[in-house]
């Protein structure tokens, strides 16, 4: 619900304040408002590169010292694991999930900014229609299996293989493939149960030998 | 009151494909199943219900074929919700997740499938099932007009379609049962229910619901299905939310959502609406604030089914989240990475079809190049089109390669690495189609001296225009599209009309030169005819979208309704929403940019730029190697570079002679007209017969 909520308020206040009828959206941002490449410009001159790559990192680390460094983390852990049992334990969920809430909402809200100041020259348009780019965090942070690090290299295999798709029309493919090669592998990402049981029969059968063999 | 039954005719066309899918949700979740799958199945739905329609065409577009496209949209619909089911029933899986891959995968598929088959991406359809009146019951005061006129039989269907399924869950044994599954699956089961197959009844319904839906959705309101369903699923979802999972309460949702979206839409052709100081937006963001009202209030006593979205398993054997899971998750994830990948590529080698002369060449690369922005295909009728069709005839003639390239989106960047890719593929020939190219042009033009680039529809400049320098190797092909809209509007008010439209795309340099045209055009053809002040009127609005969506099909519908006899539609497939509303409202429709009257019978005329021609001739004189570069050229009536499809024009009093004199008069330009550096806004062009009401 909020997504439309967000959608039609951010379309009302563009029209407002920063509208260009060119784009039909924002107005370009200044030169000297977009994220330079900074260290990368002078290491790869010539690149697309800018800064946000640093500050995707950083995002990394830091929800990976929240999660696993600090007592607020643990807290959070014991929430999704188990409500009851973190209610009964004292943690206070409800606080917990809105202030979980919150830095989600933070980190989006980054990657918006980061996607709009980029050196790419991006504007949001006025249009009805929710940006896909969320959807497809989604989907990273479920291939990256909900942890900081597997959600980084997630990110940056379907950001490679987007990019990658559409050099894929030089040899006639049509760039459809790469939306429907990442939906079949978060898709059989789901699939978990077939392949764990049979982990679980093989564990259990060396179990029995090394029981066997005790 | 006839604006009052026009909404409640609107409301149904957005109220009813919410409903069904709704009621879909409904049965979902009651069974204990989360399905946000529900957009990707209405697209997929919408695709196999299309098909059918086009391939059945239009001399046999009747009802049978109507019940088969519904049949099959059922089925596909349902086929896909199995995949769904299969996850979350059978295998336990997260079931977010996998509603997710499904929306992702839908709209890749279709358009992947429609490329296959048609080499467009787009599938076109004739609607033959509008009723203007339904006989007896139409002319019944009050309800007559309101429900039986302007309408479809799947209006009809819908309802009846929600009285059967509200029967079903609430009265029968199946229907309590499911529910069942949902609230308490372990009491369910322990009373002898199979939960599991409860379930999978629950996303088959669902799906069957779901696929109808999109079709449903689809077939009043645009002429062409281009893999979207503009959102309505996740909408569904929201109805069912704003209806507590309670089909009483799901109907005035759906017909809530239904009417907003309708005035939000509509209330630029409704005078007392667009008084009122009210912004658009204030319209659609109410019903999903006062969910959220609803929500926050309801919340302790929420009616969501209790097990919902939860797995079902019998004996809790396989739900922890052991170590196990993890690891069979990164096996599972490598595995289906490498054979998704080897089997699409596989399906992706099928060349993308010979169809309609769309070839594109084989292998590598090719030396000439089309990169086209993320809004144009070469099959929308407009300047991708007519470039493509350009390149088309010079690489047929001399046997050369061609190849088109698409852009994910319209950023810089990204244009940019379009074309880029086009140089990489040994591109020697590049045409860019349309002002969007302007700053990554001026960008490259520079990098790379010997490739030729051809501009359609603008000038190269950097961003805040302050350097409009055009390399050497480039060339920015300009229209004049005042003149072609000029001649629109000359011809119309010649013609009799005299309550007049412009729907245009975005505020744009060419939208809004043809408007400016068309609006110089009525008043100098209403000076001729010697009318008073006020006899011509324009409804002139810029609708910010080339999309062809529900919400531009009843602005127009709107506007026939307001006294609008004809519009220039003007912006892409959003032309294609205008023509919807002319078929059903029995007006006309002006084209633009190409011979449109193909596309619609409503269409009564076009307003054209040579695009093809042009590129034609680019293409050819550097192939003869004597490209005049380095410039920005303004083509004219005087290079016969614009003009009106008199060939194929439906107008009854405006004849050959007429077009021929104005002609002559634009070519020697005796006329003046406005170009977007001339005035700021419509507003400053001197009228002094014709109103011109602009709409913001």
């Amino acid at each position: 619900m909020l997504n439309y909520v967000g959608m039609y308020l951010v379309n009302n206040l563009i029209k407002n304040n920063i509208y260009d009828s060119s784009y039909n959206g924002t107005a370009s941002v200044a030169e000297s408002a977009t994220l330079g490449g900074g260290p990368l410009d002078w290491l790869m001159p010539g690149n697309d590169f800018d800064v946000g790559i640093f500050f995707a990192i950083l995002a990394v680390i830091l929800v990976l010292i929240i999660l696993n460094k600090t007592v607020f983390g643990y807290e959070l852990i014991c929430c999704g694991r188990n409500k009851d049992a973190a209610k009964y334990a004292g943690i206070k969920v409800n606080r917990n999930t809105i202030l979980s809430l919150t830095i989600a909402g933070a980190l989006a809200g980054l990657g918006g900014a980061m996607m709009y100041l980029s050196v790419y020259g991006a504007h949001i348009y006025v249009v009805e229609t929710i940006l896909s780019t969320g959807w497809t965090g989604l989907s990273v942070a479920l291939l990256g299996m909900s942890n900081p690090i597997g959600i980084l290299i997630a990110g940056l295999f379907v950001a490679h293989i987007t990019v990658g798709g559409t050099q894929l029309q030089l040899f006639t493919y049509s760039t459809e493939v790469v939306d429907m090669i990442v939906a079949v592998i978060v898709f059989c990402g789901a699939l978990t149960l077939p392949v764990k049981l049979a982990l679980d029969k093989i564990q259990k059968k060396r179990e029995q030998k090394k029981e066997v063999k005790a | 009151m006839s604006t009052f039954y026009f909404i409640v005719q609107q409301t149904m066309f957005f109220a009813i494909p919410l409903l069904i899918v709704a009621m879909g949700a409904l049965y979902s979740e009651r069974s204990g199943v989360t399905n946000i799958a529900l957009e990707g199945i209405m697209i997929i739905g919408a695709f196999t219900g299309t098909l059918v329609l086009h391939i059945a065409g239009e001399e046999h577009s009747n009802y049978f074929i109507l019940l088969l496209a519904l049949l099959t949209s059922a089925v596909a619909g349902a086929l896909y919700s199995m995949l769904h089911a299969f996850a979350s029933i059978r295998l336990q899986a997260d079931q977010t997740i996998s509603g997710t891959a499904l929306n992702m995968f839908a709209p890749a598929f279709c358009v992947f499938m429609a490329r296959g088959f048609f080499g467009a991406k787009q599938i076109s359809f004739t609607d033959t099932f509008h009723i203007s009146s339904i006989p007896v019951l139409g002319d019944i005061p009050v309800i007559g007009p309101m429900f039986f006129q302007n309408c479809y039989v799947t209006t009809f269907l819908g309802i009846l379609v929600f009285l059967v399924l509200t029967f079903i869950i609430k009265k029968t044994r199946f229907g309590i049962r499911l529910r069942a599954c949902g609230e308490n699956p372990d009491a369910a089961a322990s009373a002898g229910i199979d939960v599991s197959r409860m379930r999978y009844r629950g996303v088959l319904i669902s799906g069957i619901l779901g696929g109808l839906g999109g079709l449903i959705f689809i077939i009043p309101t645009t002429t062409m299905f281009t893999g979207s369903v503009a959102g309505y699923g996740f909408l569904a979802l929201a109805v069912l939310i704003m209806g507590q999972w309670k089909p009483w309460k799901i109907l005035p949702a759906a017909l809530f959502f239904g009417i907003l979206k309708a005035i939000a839409s509509s209330y630029s052709g409704i005078s007392f609406l667009s008084d009122l100081p009210i912004q658009a937006e204030v319209y659609k963001l109410i019903p999903y604030v006062l969910t959220l009202v609803v929500l926050a209030f309801s919340s302790k006593k929420s009616q969501s089914p209790k097990a919902v979205g939860t797995p079902y398993d019998d004996g809790k054997r396989n739900n922890k989240e052991t170590g196990n899971r993890r690891k069979s998750r990164i096996v599972i994830i490598v595995l289906s990475a490498v054979a998704a990948a080897i089997l699409l590529f596989g399906i992706g080698l099928q060349k993308i079809k010979e169809a309609s002369g769309k070839e594109v060449s084989t292998g590598y690369g090719a030396e000439f190049a089309l990169v086209i922005d993320a809004d144009g295909s070469i099959d929308d009728r407009s300047f991708s089109q007519g470039s493509w069709e350009g390149l088309l005839k010079v690489t047929n003639e001399t046997g050369k390669t061609r190849k088109y390239y698409e852009s994910k989106d319209n950023s810089v960047g990204t244009l940019k690495s379009g074309i880029r890719l086009a140089i990489k593929g040994n591109a020697k020939f590049v045409v860019l189609s349309g002002y969007l190219f302007e700053v990554p042009l001026w960008e490259l033009q520079n990098d790379y001296p010997e490739t030729i680039f051809c501009l359609i529809d603008g000038s190269p400049h950097n961003s805040d225009r302050s350097d409009t320098t055009v390399a050497s190797n480039t060339i920015g092909i300009n229209f004049a599209e005042q003149e072609s809209g000029f001649l629109a509007g000359y011809a119309a008010v010649m013609d009799g009309y005299r309550n007049l439209g412009f729907m245009g795309g975005m505020e744009a340099g060419a939208v809004m030169r043809y408007g400016y045209g068309f609006v110089t055009g009525a008043e100098y053809a209403a000076k001729e005819l010697g009318l008073k002040k006020g006899d011509v009127t324009i409804r002139y609005n810029y609708t910010g979208s080339y999309e062809s969506t529900p919400e531009a099909l009843t602005q127009a519908s709107a506007w026939y309704n307001g006294g609008t006899e004809i519009i220039f539609a003007c912006g892409g497939s959003m032309g294609n929403s205008v023509m919807k509303a002319g078929e059903t409202a029995g007006k006309a429709v002006i084209g633009v940019d190409v011979d449109q009257s193909g596309e619609s019978s409503s269409v009564v005329i076009s307003a054209m730029k040579n695009i093809s021609g042009s590129v034609e001739l680019m293409a050819g004189k550097y192939i003869e190697g004597t490209f005049l570069s380095g410039q920005n050229v303004i083509l004219t009536a005087a290079e016969d570079a614009v003009g009106l499809s008199m060939e194929s024009s439906k107008l009854k009093n405006f004849t050959q002679e007429q077009y021929d004199e104005i002609f002559e008069k634009l070519a020697k330009k005796e006329i003046t007209l406005y170009s977007d550096s001339d005035v700021k806004s419509v507003n400053d062009i001197p009228c002094d017969i014709v109103s011109v009401e602009l709409i913001k």
